[in-house]
């Protein structure tokens, strides 16, 4: 009966000291202080897959509380982006060699500047709030700044992008430099009871690579700090694109573990 | 010298005498199983290069060895994805060991480290198991304590960090670590004097806790999150009844839209049994239930706690393709089943008798009222209190319903039937999550016929119908043909040839001849051979699989269409 006792008072103390009742307010204030880092979010969506449109929210919300720390893409790759009758196809080669590398199967997960979780480099809508954070809190490494030159007449897009590594590093680093339209409207799949919507505003559409699925090399060895590295691409940017709404996103990363250092994006025109 | 060689002589009896006794007392038990598959490009239903994206061989598998001496055991799990089935989660992919464990237990006490397969109650606050049809494993990495002080009563404790996939069990990894403790009491084996009453009781009660660091950006979340439940199982002659009733703190996750509301859940069940005949009245109430070991995970991932069906479970082909899944923000669900069986050597049961069974299930969503936020109304609203629903009130809105009527019937020493017909109204759009698809109400319809040729051979038919709602000629329009893929009429046929015990050879085909997408009308046949010697099963496969969704358990994975050859290897010593 002592021993049965005893397990009661020892159930009695773990009880009072696992539950957590919270009272309102619920949310935090969110405070950011700019580091000069900026973080990629992919979001892997699809033009049928319901439970984009909620993500594609997310990501939004994120980029406005972030600012210019954050750049979004929304990649459209999957079986949910294959578009049927009436749906936009934004599906691209690099999109979808992205999502088999990234052994993705569902719509929607994200990538936040390719580093790997508990079950990969996805990440469930829900924790790229969290994982976006985390990567802004590291340190700084590399600068990015991009160069844009756009001719109108022709649609021909040069683009010049300059990486400084803040510290010396070793290793093989590349740079993708990738089109991204912003506001395209085209029909996506939406919760009940919106359904099908033809007027769905599509955010930060990734249009495709401008350097090739993985991008171009700018080292393979140890570079030293503060040197500028250039590297240069073109495009003819799509007719049925709104070259107002497009911009380039560049990112570094680190090809061993496919993790991005830094991130940046700037309007074409 | 002649001492030391005495001695070594001495010491080497022993040892051997020793370990040929260890061996002696010794256990070892495994099982394996290779499920394969090789994908072929089949145009006709929809499978090209580009979706099966070079993948065209998935094979999983995995080993099973169990090692057992007196009150000791042991034993290892192994499993391989190389890659993944298709339907499986990609994350599967890779091997490994899995599982492993160690484990003592003399009647009194008992531990168990390593990976924790138990379920307090009916799972309804704790259950880790495996499913191996669905890819399914929560098994909990930590330890387990038992203790059993007197006779009847059963106390427990466990504690540890959950599988996810192949993830690390590292400290940094966010996923929650989960504790618990249940106790259970049987009534009549602590009461001498109960112990041959036909009065049977017992009760218990559990209480698991979650950890998982606050690391929201957006949200304060509980890092302690906890779930209680009371159970009580009574019985007196034919008559038994069990209830069990769990609470769930504020736990806002994805699943639930970050909502702070606290979860319940109530499983009642009531059953009659006499010489055949057996009723059983089943009522569940499940709101805001989902309680798993990291809040961002979703579909079945990392589930703590289990909510079982109360549904029909349907094994032909055709009323299978609509198995109902368990919804963990709500559902209001009841069954009811009847069984009796007409005797033998009357009108109606004739010289073996005959075996009728009724069943009735039906699930609906909750009510959910709205709650003033910022003095404007507001309902599931992340970040809130999310809405409140009265205990006993019933949505409107019918998830699913199954009325189907069995009867089987061994019509002579040869020939046996059974028959049954299903009425079954199915919520696509909240079970499969196709938004704006049209509710199924198909009608179904199957005889299933056994003609023993000798005493080894035997030839099984099955002969099966669906009537769905939707025809021909609905209208579907442009864009939303995908939520059409397995509507409409179907016929399916299977014929299976069986030499008994070794070998079985069937072949099968489901014929989607009402879908309203002309290019969805689709045959999926198959052709399977089948060998079993001992412990050991062989079977082959080769033909097209439909989209379908598996469930076990009210857990489901969506099956993929499919066409190829798989082999099905098991075997177990």
């Amino acid at each position: 009966m002592k021993k049965i006792s005893l397990f009661f008072v020892f159930a009695l103390m773990f009880v009072m000291t696992s539950c957590d009742k919270l009272d309102e307010p619920f949310k935090k204030e969110v405070n950011i202080e700019a580091t000069g880092r900026v973080v990629l979010l992919e979001d892997y969506t699809g033009v049928r897959c319901v439970n984009c449109p909620a993500a594609a929210e997310i990501a939004h919300e994120l980029q406005e509380t972030f600012g210019e720390s954050l750049v979004v893409m929304g990649v459209h790759a999957g079986f949910l982006s294959m578009p049927l009758t009436g749906y936009p196809d934004f599906r691209t080669e690099a999109g979808t060699a992205w999502y088999n590398y990234f052994g993705f199967q569902s719509n929607p997960i994200g990538t936040i500047n390719r580093i790997k979780g508990d079950a990969g480099y996805g990440f469930n809508d829900g924790e790229w709030a969290t994982k976006v954070a985390e990567e802004l809190a590291k340190e700084q490494v590399a600068e990015l700044d991009i160069v844009c030159n756009y001719n109108e007449q022709t649609r021909n897009l040069n683009v010049e992008v300059n990486t400084v590594f803040l510290q010396s590093q070793s290793g093989k680093y590349l740079v993708t430099a990738c089109l991204v339209e912003d506001s395209v409207v085209g029909r996506q799949l939406c919760p009940e009871p919106v359904g099908a919507d033809s007027t769905y505003v599509h955010r930060h559409v990734f249009r495709g690579t401008i350097n090739g699925t993985w991008g171009t090399e700018i080292f393979d060895g140890a570079v030293p700090a503060n040197e500028e590295i250039s590297t240069t691409c073109s495009i003819t940017v799509d007719t049925t694109y709104n070259a107002d709404n497009c911009y380039v996103v560049a990112f570094v990363y680190e090809d061993a573990n496919k993790n991005i250092l830094q991130a940046f994006q700037k309007k074409i025109k | 010298m002649k001492r030391i060689l005495l001695l070594t002589i001495l010491i080497v009896s022993a040892v051997g005498g020793y370990a040929q006794s260890f061996l002696q007392n010794s256990q070892v038990n495994g099982s394996f199983q290779i499920d394969a598959q090789y994908y072929n490009t089949d145009e006709g239903i929809g499978i090209y290069d580009s979706l099966i994206n070079g993948k065209r061989l998935g094979v999983n598998g995995f080993g099973k060895l169990t090692y057992t001496l007196g009150d000791f055991s042991a034993g290892m799990r192994f499993e391989a994805y190389e890659t993944p089935l298709s339907g499986f989660d990609s994350r599967l992919e890779g091997c490994g060991i899995a599982n492993y464990w160690a484990s003592y237990d003399n009647g009194t006490i008992g531990v168990t480290v390593g990976d924790i397969y138990d379920q307090f109650g009916n799972g309804l606050v704790f259950r880790t198991y495996e499913e191996w049809s669905l890819g399914f494993d929560n098994s909990l990495r930590g330890m387990r304590a038992v203790y059993r002080p007197t006779q009847g009563v059963t106390l427990k404790g466990v504690y540890g960090k959950q599988r996810y996939y192949w993830a690390s069990y590292d400290a940094d990894q966010s996923r929650g670590i989960v504790r618990g403790i249940d106790g259970d009491w049987d009534i009549n084996q602590s009461i001498s004097g109960l112990n041959d009453s036909k009065f049977r009781a017992s009760v218990g009660a559990s209480f698991v806790s979650k950890y998982q660091k606050d690391n929201d950006l957006f949200y304060y979340m509980p890092e302690n999150v906890a779930a209680y439940a009371g159970r009580v199982n009574l019985s007196m002659g034919r008559f038994a009844f069990s209830t069990e009733y769990a609470h769930k703190i504020n736990n806002p996750s994805a699943i639930n839209n970050m909502i702070y509301k606290d979860g319940e859940a109530l499983l009642s069940s009531l059953s009659y049994a006499q010489k055949g005949l057996g009723i059983v009245l089943q009522v569940k109430r499940v709101d805001n239930m989902s309680f798993k070991s990291d809040y961002n995970a979703k579909e079945s991932d990392l589930d703590i706690n289990f909510l079982p069906p109360i549904n029909f479970t349907h094994t032909h082909s055709l009323p299978a393709m609509y198995s109902y899944s368990t919804q963990p923000n709500g559902e209001m669900a009841v069954q009811f089943q009847v069984n009796y069986t007409i005797p033998k050597k009357t009108l109606l049961g004739g010289k073996y008798g005959t075996k009728l069974a009724f069943n009735y299930s039906q699930v609906n969503d909750i009510v959910r009222d709205s709650i003033i936020v910022n003095g404007v109304p507001s309902l599931n609203q992340s970040g809130t209190l999310g809405y409140t629903s009265p205990f006993f009130g019933v949505s409107d809105h019918i998830f699913y319903r199954d009325i189907n009527f069995e009867i089987e019937k061994r019509i002579s020493k040869d020939w046996r039937l059974v028959v049954m017909y299903i009425n079954l109204l199915y919520d696509m759009a909240t079970i499969e999550g196709h938004v704006g698809a049209p509710e199924v109400r198909a009608n179904i319809a199957f005889a299933d016929i056994t003609y023993k040729i000798t005493a080894r051979q035997s030839i099984r038919c099955e002969l099966q119908h669906l009537w769905d709602n939707i025809g021909k000629d609905y209208v579907v329009h442009e864009g939303e043909e995908k939520d059409f893929q397995k509507r409409g009429n179907w016929m399916a046929a299977l014929l299976e040839y069986a030499i008994a015990p070794k070998w079985f050879v069937s072949v099968a085909d489901k014929y989607n001849y009402g879908n309203p997408v002309a290019e969805y009308r689709d045959h999926y046949y198959t052709v399977s051979v089948g060998f079993i010697k001992d412990a050991t099963r062989i079977m082959l496969t080769g033909g097209r699989q439909s989209e379908g969704v598996v469930c076990v358990g009210g857990v489901c994975r969506t099956v993929p269409a499919s066409s190829g050859v798989s082999l099905t290897v098991t075997t177990s010593f």
